[in-house]
C-alpha cells in the first residue's frame, strides 16, 4: 500500500460525497417537478410524448407501470437481438463482422436490455460499428433510465398518502434520459476525448511496431459508449478487455472520472429520496451506511493487493514497492493504475451495478474476490446501479424497520407508512429470489458436463469462476471473473436467463410494494417509532444487510474464495 | 474496404473465441424467441402472482394496505 494509493482513495471519497446534495437535488427538481432544466426544454419533450402517443397526465397504477416496463424492454430486448443478428447486412460495418450467433445475440440482447452487460463476447472483434451505437448504447441509456424510474416510483410509494397511482413509466424514463443521463454523458464523454478515448466510426487501422510488425488497432465510436457504459451502471465495453484498454481508459485521470460516473446517480439519489419524502437527515442515513460497508470492502481489497504475493515470492519475482514499479501484487493490473487505482475501482464496479473493470479481477488474491463477490451478493446495496441501489437498499430498510418492530412489539412504520405483512412478504420475494438463482444455477452449472466445460482452472477457483458468473449475472453486474468460457450455448443461456431472472423478478415486488405503500394514510411519529436518523438506524441496516445478505451465501464463499486463501497460504494454487 | 486491413476474429491479440457451437440456421432464432417469449409470459404472470399475493386476507379480514 502506498501514499498515492490512499490518496486517490480519498480525493474519491471527497469528490463522490460532494456530488450527493447538488445531483440529488437536480434529479429530484428535474424529474419529479418542474426544474429550470425541464422548464426550457419541455417543447422538446411534449415532442416525444406525442410522438409517442402518450398522455404525460395520464398517472399509472403500479400493475400498469409494471407491465409498461415489461413491454418497454421486451421490445429492447428484439430490437437488439435483430441489430445482431443482422449486422452482416446492415451499414456500419467496417469490419464486415459476421451476424452473432443465436445464443450469444440472445444472452447479449438480455444482458443490456436488463443492466447488466455480461459479455461472452470482445466487442471489437463481434460487433458493427451499428451494433454497438443503435443497439448496445441505447440499450444503456434506457435500462439505466429504468432502474432510476423503479426507484422514483418507490419513493413517490412513500412520499404519496392515499394515492392509487404511483407515476408514469413513460414520462420517468424520459425524463431522466434527456435531463439526467443525457447531459452528464456529453460533459463526461468530451473528457474522456481530450484524455485519449477515441470516436470516430472509421475503419480499424494497421500499425508497424517497434519491432517491425504489424499490429490491427481496433477503434470506433468508443467515448460515446463509454461514458454510458459507467453512468448507466452498466458496465458493456466497447473492447473485450474493457476499462483495462487504454482506448477506454487512457489516463490515471480518466479512472478517476470513470468510477465517479459509476457511483454518481447511485448516491446522489439517496439524497434524491431524502427530499422528495421531506427528511433529508434519512437520506444521508442511508448514504453513510453505503458508505460504511464500501468502506470495509475497499479496506480487505487494498490490503490484500497491496501486499506481496507469497505465491510469486518462490521464483524470485521483486515485489517490493519503488521509484520504478508499482510493486506488491500488480499480476493483472495495469501499470498506468497501480495496485491502489485498481482495487479502488474494482471495489467500485462490483459495490455498483456496473461490471466494468480496470484490471483482470481472476488475478486478484483469493481475499479481494471473496470482498468482490460479496458485494454482489448484497443485492447491490451499496451504491448499486442507478435505481437499484436505491431500491435495494430500502427493501433492507424494510426489513430492518419490520425487525425492530417485532423487538419491541409493535407494528413498524417507515417515514410515516405502516409496513404490514403485504409489504414484508413482496420484500422477502425480492430479497430471496435473488440468491436462490445464484446458487440453484451454480449448482446446476457445478453438476452438468456443459458447465464444468467452461471452467479453465482446477479446485475452488474454478469454483469461483462459476459462482462468479451467476453472481455477477444474476446481481445484474456483469463483470467477469475472466477464465470462464463463457461463450457458450450453455452458459449464454442460462447466464440470459440468471440475467432477466435477476433483474424482474426484484423490480416487479418493488413496485408492488410502491403501489401499497402510496394508498396508504401517514401515520404521525410517536415515541415508539424507531428514529431512522442516527447510528443505530445506520448499525441496525447495515447487520440486517450483511445477516440477511451475506450469510445467504456463507456456505458457498466458504466452499470457494475462503477455501482457497486457506489453500494459497499453505502453498497450494489452482 | 481493403481485405488486408480487416482484423481476424482469432487474431492472437484478442483471444476471446467469438463463435460458439451453434450454427445461424433460422430454427435456432426461433428457439431463442420462443425461450424469450416464455420469460416474458414468465415476468407478466409474476406480475399477476404478486397481486394475488397482496390481496387482502378473507379469512382473517385483513384489509391491509
Amino acid at each position: 500500500m502506498t501514499w498515492q494509493g490512499w490518496l486517490q482513495i480519498a480525493v474519491f471519497a471527497a469528490l463522490i460525497t460532494a456530488a450527493v446534495k447538488p445531483l440529488g437535488g437536480y434529479i429530484a427538481r428535474n424529474v419529479d417537478a418542474a426544474g429550470r432544466v425541464q422548464r426550457a426544454l419541455a417543447p422538446m419533450e411534449n415532442g416525444l410524448y406525442r410522438l409517442a402517443g402518450v398522455d404525460p397526465a395520464e398517472e399509472q397504477s403500479w400493475v400498469s407501470y409494471a407491465l409498461a416496463l415489461l413491454w418497454f424492454h421486451l421490445a429492447g430486448i428484439l430490437a437488439l437481438y435483430a441489430l445482431q443478428r443482422l449486422q452482416n447486412l446492415l451499414p456500419l460495418n467496417p469490419q464486415q463482422f459476421e451476424a452473432v450467433t443465436p445464443d450469444l445475440a440472445l444472452n447479449t440482447a438480455v444482458s443490456f436490455a436488463t443492466n447488466t452487460s455480461w459479455q461472452s463476447y470482445g466487442g471489437e472483434t463481434t460487433m458493427s460499428y451499428l451494433s454497438q451505437m443503435a443497439g448496445i448504447t441505447v440499450q444503456s441509456f434506457l435500462s439505466a433510465a429504468t432502474g432510476v424510474a423503479v426507484a422514483i416510483a418507490l419513493v413517490r410509494g412513500f412520499a404519496r398518502r392515499s394515492a392509487q397511482t404511483i407515476g408514469n413509466f413513460w414520462v420517468d424514463v424520459t425524463r431522466i434520459t434527456l435531463y439526467v443521463l443525457l447531459p452528464i454523458c456529453v460533459i463526461a464523454g468530451l473528457f474522456l476525448v481530450w484524455q485519449g478515448v477515441p470516436q470516430t466510426l472509421g475503419a480499424y487501422v494497421s500499425a508497424t511496431t517497434l519491432e517491425g510488425g504489424s499490429q490491427i488497432l481496433a477503434r470506433g465510436p468508443v467515448a460515446s459508449q463509454e461514458v454510458i457504459k459507467l453512468l448507466s451502471g452498466d458496465g458493456g465495453g466497447f473492447f473485450n478487455v474493457n476499462s483495462a484498454h487504454p482506448f477506454e481508459n487512457p489516463t490515471a485521470l480518466a479512472g478517476m472520472l470513470e468510477m465517479l460516473l459509476i457511483f454518481m446517480i447511485g448516491v446522489a439519489l439517496t439524497n434524491t429520496f431524502g427530499r422528495m419524502v421531506g427528511d433529508q437527515h434519512h437520506g444521508w442515513a442511508l448514504f453513510a451506511a453505503m458508505a460504511l460497508m464500501f468502506a470495509a470492502g475497499l479496506a480487505v481489497v487494498y490490503a490484500s493487493e497491496g501486499t506481496h504475493n507469497a505465491a510469486l515470492s518462490p521464483f524470485g519475482i521483486d515485489q517490493a514497492t519503488g521509484p520504478l514499479q508499482a510493486g506488491a501484487n500488480m499480476e493483472g493490473k495495469e501499470v498506468r493504475f497501480g495496485v491502489g487505482q485498481s482495487a479502488l475501482f474494482a471495489t467500485v464496479t462490483t459495490t455498483s451495478s456496473d461490471g466494468a473493470v480496470n484490471s483482470m479481477h481472476d488475478s486478484f488474491k483469493p481475499l479481494s474476490g471473496l470482498v468482490m463477490m460479496a458485494n454482489m451478493m448484497l443485492d447491490e446495496v451499496i451504491v448499486g446501479g442507478p435505481g437499484s441501489g436505491l431500491f435495494g437498499i430500502l427493501l433492507f430498510a424494510i426489513v430492518t424497520v419490520f425487525a425492530a418492530g417485532l423487538m419491541i412489539g409493535r407494528t413498524p412504520e417507515y417515514l410515516g407508512k405502516k409496513i404490514e405483512g403485504n409489504e414484508v412478504k413482496m420484500t422477502i420475494l425480492a430479497l430471496l429470489c435473488v440468491p436462490a438463482f445464484i446458487l440453484g444455477m451454480s449448482g446446476v452449472a457445478a453438476v452438468l458436463p456443459s458447465g464444468m466445460a467452461g471452467l479453465n482452472n482446477a479446485g475452488p477457483h474454478g469454483f469461483s469462476e462459476m459462482l462468479y458468473a451467476y453472481t455477477s449475472g444474476a446481481a445484474t453486474n456483469g463483470s467477469a471473473f475472466a477464465g470462464l468460457s463463457a461463450n457458450t450455448p450453455f452458459y449464454n443461456l442460462t447466464l440470459a436467463a440468471a440475467m432477466f431472472a435477476g433483474r424482474f423478478i426484484v423490480i416487479v415486488p418493488v413496485l408492488c410494494i410502491a403501489g401499497m405503500l402510496a394508498a396508504k394514510r401517514v401515520v404521525p411519529a410517536s415515541a415508539g417509532t424507531l428514529p431512522t436518523h442516527g447510528m443505530q438506524f445506520i448499525g441496525l441496516l447495515v447487520g440486517t444487510v450483511i445477516i440477511v445478505g451475506g450469510l445467504t451465501f456463507f456456505p458457498a464463499l466458504a466452499l470457494r474464495p475462503v477455501a482457497e486463501h486457506f489453500a494459497m497460504q499453505a502453498g497450494l494454487t489452482y | 474496404m481493403d481485405r488486408r486491413t480487416r482484423l481476424r476474429v482469432d487474431a492472437p491479440t484478442y483471444p476471446v473465441a467469438c463463435k460458439n457451437s451453434l450454427g445461424t440456421n433460422a430454427m435456432f432464432d426461433l428457439l431463442m424467441l420462443a425461450l424469450l417469449a416464455a420469460a416474458f409470459a414468465g415476468a407478466v404472470g409474476y406480475v399477476w402472482a404478486c397481486v394475488d399475493l397482496t390481496k387482502p386476507c378473507k379469512a382473517t379480514g385483513d384489509k391491509s394496505p
